[in-house]
């Protein structure tokens, strides 16, 4: 191994840290899927992992520190004069300790130290409106939030008492003449179009004149959870979704000339950022609401990647959301970051 | 004296930060890590929800279960919590006074009707909310809308068939024939019902 890459993976990761990262994924693993004590929620699972390349970005930041420290931009003119070697080495260096990291993280499952949780359905509440058309009908309204997943779908209580048409010619449908027809004494059944999931928006209209009532409180969106395979999958989104964050990290501490620590820090507020899953409300006006646009706006320069991060209780809204031009716009993003990284800057003086 | 002005590298980190500092402080920015956070707080409330149970504390198991809604979208610690103290503790086997009963009978129900927007299967807590109010409330209080807010409940939970979680053929054709019902006989008939179901069939 090029002594380079395996200075600095000893540095990054002594044998302390090892061990605590070892007793991290344990801890994370009991308190989600302990027979017992656990909370029983690959969701919650995830979170904990997630933590772990924080710290990484975090003790990253430190190492380069110390490197400056040491007087390592110096010696790396006079080791390679093009100045690739030391970023490209740890930027290898980064994606190797963070593949491994999320491999630990596979280890309590694979090795059947736990089982995993059933997979259910997470049963979420809807946001519903309601208004009537010149021709009496009434249009339903529906807010899920935010971006959901394909394979989602609505389910919805009618109150029959004051129908006034028979259940043979009931028909609930939406603007696209995609129809549904509800029955007495059973919850109608909605499946998403791509669309409606990915707006996390649709109409709903029954017959004219209907009478048919839809009990607002008891409309719920039905996501069915990522089975136990999905394990790898989800974490593997994780790593996509930190990488471009080590590459961003070492951008920042390269051309912005900041401290690792200050780099890591706002590597973090834009890791927080791009995991913000955006709901489309009505901001107002006043310094709060400026504040919030701006933070909007930084959110939509970024690639929609928050999907990639689906994590914690609710985590199956976000699972499989990433569309592949985002992840692709989002490692591209870290792409740029490591070239201008790499590119030749003369060190600090003092 | 030589003086060393922050680069723009480093004003726009600091920029970023403070962005991110006051998003988090308002709410509209979370920070990384804040959902493991949550997991653990949803954890550590389902301890202290359990311990409650055993040591008897109705007040706290409500409100613990209220919180592990809130942080988890579960909503099973709330609904056993509300029959705990709206069905249970207003119970005949809790030898209460008519006045307490009617206290703890009360107070279950408002934290159910309080939570339902966020209640995951808000189908199953409808029966706990009948129930209470047909069985517990209404002796107590003989107010007509405590007996048809329960009947009213009932109805939405076999229009929904019993819901996703306890649906129930039995329950929809049930709808079905209560539809063919006149509107004078709707009632009466959800009243027959729920004391058929609350009277087992051998008695």
């Amino acid at each position: 191994m090029n002594p380079l890459l395996k200075g600095f993976l000893r540095e990054v990761m002594p044998w302390t840290w090892q061990v605590f990262f070892a007793l991290a994924v344990c801890t994370a693993a009991s308190l989600s899927f302990d027979a017992s004590l656990g909370a029983h929620s690959l969701g919650t699972y995830l979170a904990y992992i997630s933590i772990l390349p924080m710290v990484l970005l975090f003790r990253i930041g430190s190492v380069l520190d110390r490197r400056a420290q040491q007087g390592w931009p110096h010696q790396e003119i006079l080791r390679n004069a093009n100045g690739h070697k030391a970023p490209l080495n740890e930027m290898i260096g980064s994606a190797i300790l963070l593949g491994a990291t999320l491999l630990l993280g596979m280890a309590p499952i694979v090795s059947g130290l736990y089982p995993m949780p059933n997979p259910s359905s997470g049963l979420y509440p809807v946001h519903v409106q309601f208004t009537t058309q010149d021709d009496g009908t009434e249009l339903w309204l529906f807010d899920l939030g935010s971006t959901v997943p394909k394979t989602a779908r609505l389910l919805l209580t009618v109150d029959w008492s004051e129908a006034t048409v028979s259940p043979e010619n009931a028909v609930v449908q939406s603007p696209d003449e995609r129809q549904v027809r509800p029955i007495p004494g059973e919850l109608v059944q909605w499946d998403l179009s791509e669309a409606e999931a990915r707006v996390g928006k649709l109409v709903l209209q029954p017959n004219a004149q209907s009478g048919l009532i839809l009990r607002k409180q008891l409309c719920r969106l039905e996501i069915p959870r990522p089975e136990a395979d999905a394990l790898p999958r989800l974490l593997l989104h994780q790593f996509l979704f930190f990488l471009p964050l080590f590459a961003i990290l070492l951008a920042w501490f390269r051309c912005g000339r900041i401290r690792g620590s200050l780099s890591a820090m706002a590597t973090f507020t834009i890791a927080s950022i791009a995991a913000l899953p955006l709901s489309p409300v009505d901001l107002g006006s006043g310094p709060v609401a400026a504040l919030a646009k701006m933070l909007v706006l930084v959110k939509l320069a970024l690639p929609p990647v928050e999907g990639l991060l689906a994590t914690g209780h609710r985590f199956d809204r976000l699972a499989d959301t990433t569309p592949e031009l985002g992840i692709m716009g989002w490692l591209m993003l870290g792409g740029l970051a490591l070239w201008l990284a790499t590119r030749r800057r003369p060190p600090r003086k003092g | 004296m030589k003086r060393n002005l922050p680069s723009a590298g480093q004003i726009l980190a600091i920029g970023l930060l403070l962005l991110g500092l006051a998003g988090a402080s308002l709410g509209t920015v979370q920070p990384l890590g804040a959902r493991s956070w949550q997991g653990f707080q949803g954890w550590w409330t389902l301890r202290r929800f359990h311990q409650a149970e055993s040591d008897g504390d109705l007040p706290a198991m409500l409100e613990l279960g209220k919180q592990h809604l809130q942080l988890t979208g579960q909503g099973d610690a709330l609904e056993f919590a509300a029959y705990h103290v709206a069905y249970g503790a207003s119970g005949p086997s809790s030898n209460r006074l008519p006045a307490d009963a009617l206290y703890w009978a009360q107070t279950g129900l408002q934290a159910l009707e309080e939570s339902q927007d966020l209640l995951p299967d808000p189908w199953s807590s409808l029966q706990t909310q009948a129930y209470t109010l047909v069985e517990r409330v209404f002796p107590l209080t003989y107010d007509r809308d405590d007996l048809y807010q329960g009947l009213r409940a009932i109805e939405d939970r076999l229009a929904a068939g019993g819901g996703i979680v306890q649906s129930s053929s039995g329950l929809s054709q049930l709808y079905r024939d209560f539809l063919t019902l006149p509107d004078s006989e709707r009632n009466p008939f959800i009243l027959k019902r729920l004391e058929r179901a609350l009277i087992p069939e051998d008695e």
